[in-house]
């Protein structure tokens, strides 16, 4: 076994992977011939014990601390989502309504425009009297019929 | 109490049960901050942070992993944070100015533990989100993998690289008491 390998069984090992039992007889074999190996293996064990010793202090955030928080960031989402919905209500549907009613109109008005002129309401328009126009209308229909 | 039982807490009263994720969380998240942030005050901080986080993402959690790795993966995120925020801060890249003990410090323990504490400060993040990870919060290849989003191999690697630049570092300490046993 060289030492790459060697080294990489034994990390494994001293992180509580898991390892085959057999890698590791020969991994320790090794490393007993290897001066390299086994220092390796050995500050593994030595940081851990080192960096144990410097985190082994900690002090805790209060939970009421945690709570407090989490109540101030919950109440402030609960007041923008009721500023959503207020302006929701108060000001967007409200102009919605105002757009589609303006929409409404404009296009009744351009319907109402492009609306073809009777032919009765033409031959008025060109002076005939009310009966006249009737008459040319009815025969102008009649000789479209024929 | 186990995640299940706090998860179902939290659906019956959001924050009922969030405060019992906190009275199970709190100790493991604040030495999770301390370890990254060094400073009390900045660790209790981003602990409060990542709280809140979780508060807001709680609804979002869908069991793909374990609540605690979930857990893990949102404070280291929120630890890494903050470290390129005080970075970005203060032009203060890793700390340097406290360098691995001599061998005048050797016989004072907290002088010994603030030299350790330097040297993994002076690992780059990711380097130092392992060695914590691991050598802290005692978790698996496995674990680290899923917290940090990366493959168990890169994992095992920047632990081997950390490990190396640590001893560099630590010399003075390491020397002389290698254990007997493998």
């Amino acid at each position: 076994m060289n030492c790459k390998k060697a080294k990489t069984i034994l990390s494994r090992h001293a992180d509580g992977e898991r390892v085959d039992d057999r890698a590791l007889v020969l991994a320790r074999a090794h490393a007993e011939e290897c001066a390299e190996c086994f220092r390796f293996a050995g500050d593994i064990r030595n940081m851990r014990v080192r960096i144990g010793d410097a985190y082994g202090h900690y002090a805790p955030v209060p939970a009421d601390r945690i709570m407090r928080a989490v109540r101030c960031v919950s109440e402030a989402r609960e007041e923008a989502s009721r500023r959503r919905e207020r302006i929701v209500f108060n000001d967007i549907i409200p102009a919605m309504v105002a757009t589609t009613i303006l929409a409404l109109v404009i296009l009744s008005v351009n319907v109402l425009r492009v609306q073809p002129v009777s032919p009765v309401k033409g031959y008025l328009l060109q002076g005939f009297t009310s009966g006249e126009a009737i008459y040319l209308s009815h025969a102008a229909d009649n000789s479209h019929g024929e | 109490m186990d995640d299940t039982t706090i998860l179902e807490r939290i659906r019956a009263d959001r924050e009922e049960g969030f405060n019992a994720l906190v009275e199970k969380y709190r100790d493991r998240v604040s030495r999770l901050c301390m370890s990254f942030m060094r400073d009390e005050d900045e660790a209790m901080d981003v602990a409060q942070d990542v709280f809140i986080k979780l508060y807001l993402k709680i609804g979002a959690f869908r069991k793909e992993s374990r609540l605690s790795t979930w857990i893990y993966r949102i404070a280291v995120n929120a630890c890494l944070d903050a470290l390129r925020a005080k970075k970005k801060r203060d032009c203060d890249s890793l700390d340097n100015t406290a360098m691995p003990a001599d061998n005048r410090a050797a016989g004072d323990r907290r002088e010994i533990a603030e030299a350790v504490r330097s040297a993994i400060n002076r690992l780059p993040v990711n380097y130092r989100a392992v060695i914590i990870l691991k050598e802290i919060e005692g978790r698996s290849y496995r674990d680290i993998a899923e917290i940090l989003a990366c493959r168990i191999g890169t994992v095992e690697s920047r632990l081997f690289r950390a490990r190396g630049m640590l001893r560099k570092f630590l010399e003075p300490l390491l020397d002389g008491e290698v254990i007997d046993e493998l």
